[in-house]
């Protein structure tokens, strides 16, 4: 896919990168490695073995290249890590290397031809993408004698050079170092100068650091999705008058999914120390239910298996014979099925990412062809509809398809629209009127906004326009437009995983990287507070008491006002739960009790019959009945206050199922119905040790 | 084959969000069942014609007549019950759906039971996941009327209420234990059936524990011409708020028939249960942050979702009877072959060929990007929000006064405004807890009245540009394309009612005729195809016009660019290629024993990679293994398989 590259990084180690300048609590070589490691762990991330790296450090104590042994020019020059793909044990291995050393002694220039010559025998005469990166605070020695010649070496290999530096001037970036000592002066302009000779890159580190802050957005390589033809009218019947254009499609958005964690065992024996992680296998069983059976089902070999579809309750058969009839015969194709005005168009019913079609690339009928459907769709101001098959075969989608032109490029885009089955015909009732049960119509309601209200609305929302500011990562940008936002999900997991490569053994993550939180909350440009108070005022929103929401104060009653409880009177009065109805009863009396101590017998009550459910139970028909039971008796309790009764219960049903019925308590375990958490009564002091160790008795 | 699963690779990242963050309440069953309670009376059963004659302008009706069947009203509720019932075996086949009609002359409940508790009840069809066989029954009935009318007889004396209503409390508890939603549909057109003061008592009794029970009545009420149905005689006594609507504002379904005549009594009946065949469920609550310090309620729905047909199950034949085949998956460590507990995994990343791991409570940790919200950031013109700016489904949100008073109005006011000046916000969103965040654009809707949520992308979502030669098309040439477009035009612009989506319907109709042993349909009517005849009788002249606009531009570029080098023709001689590869490869994919041959195969030789990733997710998921992620992932996860074996 990608290019091949070999990058060779050449790192100073002279010992006074080991010292703090410019009020830095760092050294200038902890500062370098920040941008080292960004670069280096973001390579390994793309985990391709085509992306090969080398590092050279300079002023080392040591002398370990293939240079040394004939010319002594090359002393104090070490090839940390020879050319080839990083991995975790590249990383660990550098980073015992990566200090300052004891010395000053060894040549930069030197150290870019051991560079040069590791590039030059790794890639041959390949195509790589070559580069090298020299980072320095420039004040050891540069021997630039000849270097005229590493100049056309460079320029004849087309290498890439970019020369970083700490402290180092930089106009563009508009830093100068102040008090800077005479020889860095001079290896800074010598150094600009074999930049600016060989087109490479020379800048300061701060530059570079500040850089790496900023997400870096990677590139995808279009691949069509689709091609064929798009055709108005029918070519078999009027082939003179069918209009076919040959196109192709390309993802025009796609969601760039973060990296996807996988599941691992944790070790038995936790001694192992390097990576105590062990590869899990998956393996598949077949199982049928067969009540005599033991175990109530029996394994099924996989040649004894035949494939069907469920219409409801029935299993269809098909046969792999059969197989063809189920299938809908299409032929891939974009067939216009006709033209809509784009500005009654509903932009909600849109359910998917957007594609882009454009003719195919080496047919200019095509070209010119879809050119006069793109300008004259955007002249009539009007959307194409087409029914897509993307292949042969494929069931087909209804799509929508709006023109875009652009100074050098123009194509249609095209979003997949719903299907009549697609549509959930859910019913709202309208907001600017109310209708009460006798059939009155309201247009005054404490639902519907006042005119104050909605004058501060109309205030408010002028105060908060976006149009006039930049973007808040790229200034050339409007505020907010998609370009200038990045995935805060994507980012932050690349962002936390190469932080634990480089440093396993810290504790806790790094903090969410400020530019990903950029859009998190409302611009700092806009001063709409006055007319917010305003508006809050004129709202008056007020937020409902947890309390009386778990009550459902006001909803007991059915529409007409009907006072029912005064009708269950005389069934509460009894405290007899009915075990025909129980969970209405035990609702409806636990609502009626006076005295706390009256829930205990309707608690007991409601117990008895979830034991009784589930003892009568054939296998495990019951269980659901018993579970609703449960949780309603759960529920309630927690909103009673009352979930000491709860937990005292729950315990007993656990030793109830220890018997038979292990089956149930599975099903209690998967819905949650377990000791009652701090979480759900402040008063509880359940840990999640304690209940998990009753969810799985261990 | 689960292929089937993906048919629409485009839309699958609808579901992306569900992963990362389901709510931790929602442990009970997201299930539905719904049961249809159909009086049965003398007014109810009295053929159309008869009303007709008490219809004084019944005239000009006369035209339109024997086109359509015309109904009773009890029949017609029969036939929207149907219609529903094979409608949600598409949509949703794991929901209930039962019919129980009261006062009959016949009593029928349950096999086997008692049925003195319930006289002049007939449970027609019970409630449980539809099958085969009761359809047939229904279909059975309604084509033969003599069989139909002895059923649907009506008892001297009608039924009481409480005792349909616990009838049906009876069915829920014990057929949809546990389901998140229960609901009694009921159709009717006597507003007060109980006038005796303790029969009125003990239905308002039985009702009040119908709402306990979490299931919501939905009457149904049809009014005659002769007879509005008034609801506040008995049914607002008992009905109960619910909390999905706010008391006093309910939707005017209710009355759905009142339509003086039979035919389109029968259709307004139809959309109005077809309206509410599937629960409004809202896909989460939230609160909307429209301003520092203003934070109203809001929940949300999706109400355009792509269905895909029923997955395919293995099945195995046990004597006589089917039995779908349930798979399981062990997890064991690889050296050791032992069964690895839940609390044993660790998740991990792999990271420069070896893994990088993380606490659960990491985990957790790196994708917190706060509280769940939709916070506002501010507000742009609507033309700001280009056509390409679409991720996956909107989604529908509406105001709750659950959590916050007031929000309705604030709300409506946002709405409001945004509608008049045609504006739209700009927000932050965490649907649900430690869900993705998401730019998205909040725009207003007309109908139904609230807004969309449209999520944005991001820039690492946005693609490059294919690169394609620029060569713009002559006037003349986009003159002749709008006079075919022109001739094209759909005013009324695209209305998804009328594109049932194929594929889903041949096959369930496929299914249908062999479940119901019926004959199999010899074609299809495919309702997304263009319409042939109207292109050529409309268009057909321009189109030939701007072919021949075509062939001049084509001569005039050649004359101005003659160095291009020239590319003819279509690509016209694919098919016959096409069709014999399609052979070769539904050969090997006959069943699991062949497809592991082939894929083990595929690796001793190494070329997974040139199988196509249908053939590798369906691998993939037979031996129970994730299908997600990219081709390569997909290779390299069987390719650990083997490795590992």
């Amino acid at each position: 896919m990608a290019d091949k590259q070999a990058t060779v990084y050449i790192v100073d180690l002279g010992s006074s990168m080991g010292t703090h300048n410019a009020d830095r609590s760092e050294t200038d070589l902890e500062y370098v490695l920040k941008y080292l490691w960004d670069r280096i762990t973001t390579t390994v991330s793309n985990g391709r073995k085509t992306d090969t790296i080398a590092v050279v450090g300079f002023r080392t104590d040591d002398s370990d290249n293939g240079l040394v042994q004939n010319d002594d020019n090359y002393t104090n020059i070490s090839v940390l890590n020879p050319m080839g793909q990083f991995l975790m044990p590249q990383i660990r291995g550098l980073k015992k290397l990566l200090g300052p050393s004891r010395t000053d002694q060894g040549d930069g220039i030197s150290a870019l031809v051991v560079a040069l010559d590791i590039i030059e025998k790794y890639c041959k005469k390949l195509k790589y993408i070559r580069n090298i990166v020299l980072l320095t605070n420039g004040t050891g020695t540069f021997d630039f004698d000849g270097v005229s010649d590493i100049v056309e070496q460079i320029k004849e290999h087309k290498i890439n050079l970019t020369v970083l530096g700490v402290d180092f001037d930089d106009a563009e970036f508009g830093f100068q170092e102040t008090n800077k000592d005479p020889t860095k002066a001079e290896n800074e302009s010598a150094l600009k100068l074999l930049c600016d000779q060989c087109d490479g890159m020379y800048g300061t580190i701060a530059e570079a650091i500040e850089e790496i802050q900023r997400p870096r957005t990677k590139k995808t390589r279009p691949v069509h999705s689709f091609r064929g033809r798009l055709s108005i009218g029918n070519e078999s019947t009027n082939p003179r008058s069918t209009l076919l254009i040959d196109v192709e499609r390309f993802p025009r958005t796609m969601v760039a999914k973060p990296p996807t964690a996988s599941s691992f065992a944790l070790s038995a024996e936790p001694d192992q120390t390097n990576d105590s992680l062990q590869k899990i296998r998956n393996t598949r069983t077949f199982q049928v239910e067969d009540e005599d059976a033991p175990g109530k089902a029996i394994d099924i070999d996989r040649e004894d298996m035949a494939k069907g579809y469920l219409y409801g309750r029935t299993i269809v058969p098909i046969s792999t014979e059969d197989q063809e009839i189920v299938k809908f015969n299409t032929e891939a194709g974009l067939k216009i099925v006709g033209f809509i005005p784009k500005s009654g168009f509903e932009r909600p019913i849109c359910l998917s990412n957007s594609n882009i079609i454009v003719a195919s690339k080496a047919n200019d009928d095509a070209i010119i062809a879809l050119s006069s459907f793109i300008h004259a769709l955007y002249e009539l101001d009007s959307l194409a509809i087409g029914r897509l098959v993307t292949k042969d075969d494929k069931p087909p989608v209804m799509v929508a398809m709006a023109p875009i032109i652009e100074p050098e490029f123009e194509c249609l885009v095209e979003v997949q629209l719903p299907f009549a089955e697609d549509m959930r015909q859910y019913k709202f009732a309208p907001l600017d009127t109310v209708k009460t049960i006798t059939g009155k119509v309201l247009d005054k309601h404490r639902l519907i906004p006042t005119e104050e209200l909605q004058e501060a609305m109309n205030d408010y929302v002028d105060s908060m326009d976006l149009m006039n500011l930049e973007g808040l990562n790229d200034p050339l940008l409007p505020y907010a437009q998609p370009e200038d936002v990045f995935s805060p999900t994507l980012h932050r997991i690349q962002q936390v995983i190469r932080a634990r490569a480089i440093a396993p053994d810290d504790s806790g993550l790094p903090g969410i990287s400020p530019v990903l939180l950029n859009y998190s909350n409302p611009p700092s440009g806009l001063d709409p507070e006055e007319d917010l108070a305003r508006l809050r005022q004129a709202a008056d929103v007020c937020p409902v008491p947890t309390k009386a929401k778990g009550k459902k104060v006001g909803r007991d009653k059915p529409l007409s006002g009907l006072d029912v409880g005064k009708l269950l009177e005389e069934r509460t009065k009894s405290r007899r739960i009915d075990k025909s109805n129980p969970v209405p009863e035990f609702r409806q009396m636990i609502a009626s009790v006076q005295q706390r101590e009256d829930i205990k017998p309707l608690v007991q009550q409601m117990g008895d019959i979830i034991k009784d459910t589930i003892r009568h139970s054939v296998a495990d028909l019951q269980y659901s009945r018993a579970i609703e039971c449960l949780r309603i008796l759960r529920e309630d309790c927690i909103t009673f206050e009352v979930f000491e009764l709860y937990d005292t219960f729950i315990r007993e049903l656990k030793s109830f199922t220890e018997a038979d019925r292990r089956d149930f308590w599975s099903r209690v375990r998967k819905d949650k119905l377990g000791l009652v958490l701090p979480s759900e009564d402040g008063r509880s002091t359940i840990t999640i040790e304690e209940s998990n160790k009753l969810y799985y008795g261990r | 084959m689960s292929a089937d699963k993906k048919w629409n690779s485009g839309a699958d990242a609808a579901d992306d969000d569900d992963d990362d963050g389901r709510d931790e309440t929602e442990f009970q069953a997201m299930k539905d069942a719904t049961l249809f309670a159909i009086e049965v009376s003398n007014s109810m059963i009295a053929s159309p014609d008869e009303d007709e004659d008490m219809d004084v302008d019944g005239g000009s009706r006369k035209k339109k007549k024997n086109k359509k069947p015309r109904y009773s009203s009890a029949e017609a509720a029969l036939r929207c019950a149907e219609a529903v019932l094979k409608n949600r075996i598409i949509s949703t086949p794991n929901d209930m759906m039962g019919i129980l009609l009261f006062g009959t002359e016949q009593t029928k409940y349950g096999e086997g039971s008692s049925n003195i508790n319930y006289p002049n009840c007939y449970l027609l069809m019970d409630l449980d996941i539809p099958d085969a066989p009761s359809i047939k029954e229904l279909k059975y009935l309604l084509d033969n009327p003599e069989e139909l009318s002895d059923i649907l007889k009506p008892s001297s004396k009608p039924a009481t209420m409480a005792n349909v209503l616990f009838a049906a409390n009876h069915l829920f508890t014990t057929k949809a234990a546990n389901f998140n939603s229960r609901r009694l549909f009921i159709i009717t057109d006597n507003d007060n059936p109980e006038t005796d003061k303790s029969a009125r008592a003990s239905a308002q009794t039985r009702a009040r524990d119908l709402y306990d029970l979490g299931v919501r009545i939905e009457p149904f009420f049809i009014s005659s011409p002769t007879h509005q149905f008034d609801k506040t005689l008995f049914y607002t006594d008992i009905m109960y708020d619910t909390g999905e609507d706010t008391t006093e504002n309910l939707p005017d379904a209710e009355e759905v028939a009142k339509s003086t005549d039979a035919e389109s009594r029968y259709e307004q009946m139809l959309s109005a249960i077809t309206a509410k065949q599937a629960p409004r469920r809202a896909l989460f609550t939230l609160k909307m942050e429209i301003g520092k310090g203003l934070t109203i309620g809001i929940k949300g729905y999706l109400l355009h979702k792509r269905v895909t047909a029923s997955r395919s199950h293995y099945i195995h034949e046990q004597g006589e009877k089917l039995q779908i085949v349930k798979g399981s998956t062990t997890r064991m460590v690889e050296e050791t072959a032992q069964e690895v507990t839940p609390d044993q995994i660790r998740k991990a990343y792999k990271f420069g060929g070896e893994t990088v791991s993380f606490s659960e409570e990491e985990f957790k940790q790196m994708r917190n990007f706060g509280d769940p919200v939709l916070r506002i950031l501010g507000f742009k013109p609507q033309s700001e929000l280009q056509f390409w700016h679409n991720m996956k489904t909107s989604t529908f949100i509406y105001p709750s006064e659950e959590d916050y008073t007031g929000s309705t109005r604030t709300f409506a006011a946002l709405r409001n405004k945004l509608l008049a000046s045609k504006l739209m916000g700009i927000a932050w969103l965490i649907a649900r807890r430690s869900a993705a965040p998401v730019m998205a654009a909040v725009i207003p809707s007309v109908e139904p009245q609230g807004m969309f949520i449209i999520p944005l992308p991001f820039v690492d979502d946005i693609r490059q540009n294919p690169e394609v030669p620029h060569i713009v098309a002559p006037n003349h040439l986009i003159d002749r394309m709008q006079d075919v477009i022109r001739q094209l035009h759909m005013p009324k612009g695209y209305i998804p009612d009328k594109y049932p989506n194929p594929a889903l319907q041949k096959h369930y109709k496929v299914l249908e005729a062999i479940a119901l042993e019926e004959e199999l349909p010899e074609e299809f009517e495919d309702k997304t195809e263009p319409k042939y005849k109207n292109i050529e009788k409309h268009a057909g002249q321009m189109i030939q016009d701007w072919g021949d606009s075509l062939t001049q531009a084509m001569s005039e570029f050649r004359l101005t660019k003659p160095v291009q080098v020239e590319v003819h023709g279509t690509k016209r001689g694919r098919e016959p290629a096409g069709g014999a590869a399609k052979k070769a490869k539904k050969d090997v994919d006959s069943g699991p024993g062949d497809a592991d041959k082939e894929i083990r195969a595929a690796y001793d030789k190494n070329t997974l990679n040139k199988l196509t990733v249908a053939v590798l997710k369906e691998w993939l998921a037979t031996k129970g293994m994730s299908t997600s992620g990219k081709k390569a992932d997909l290779v390299e996860r069987i390719e650990e398989h083997f490795e590992n074996k």
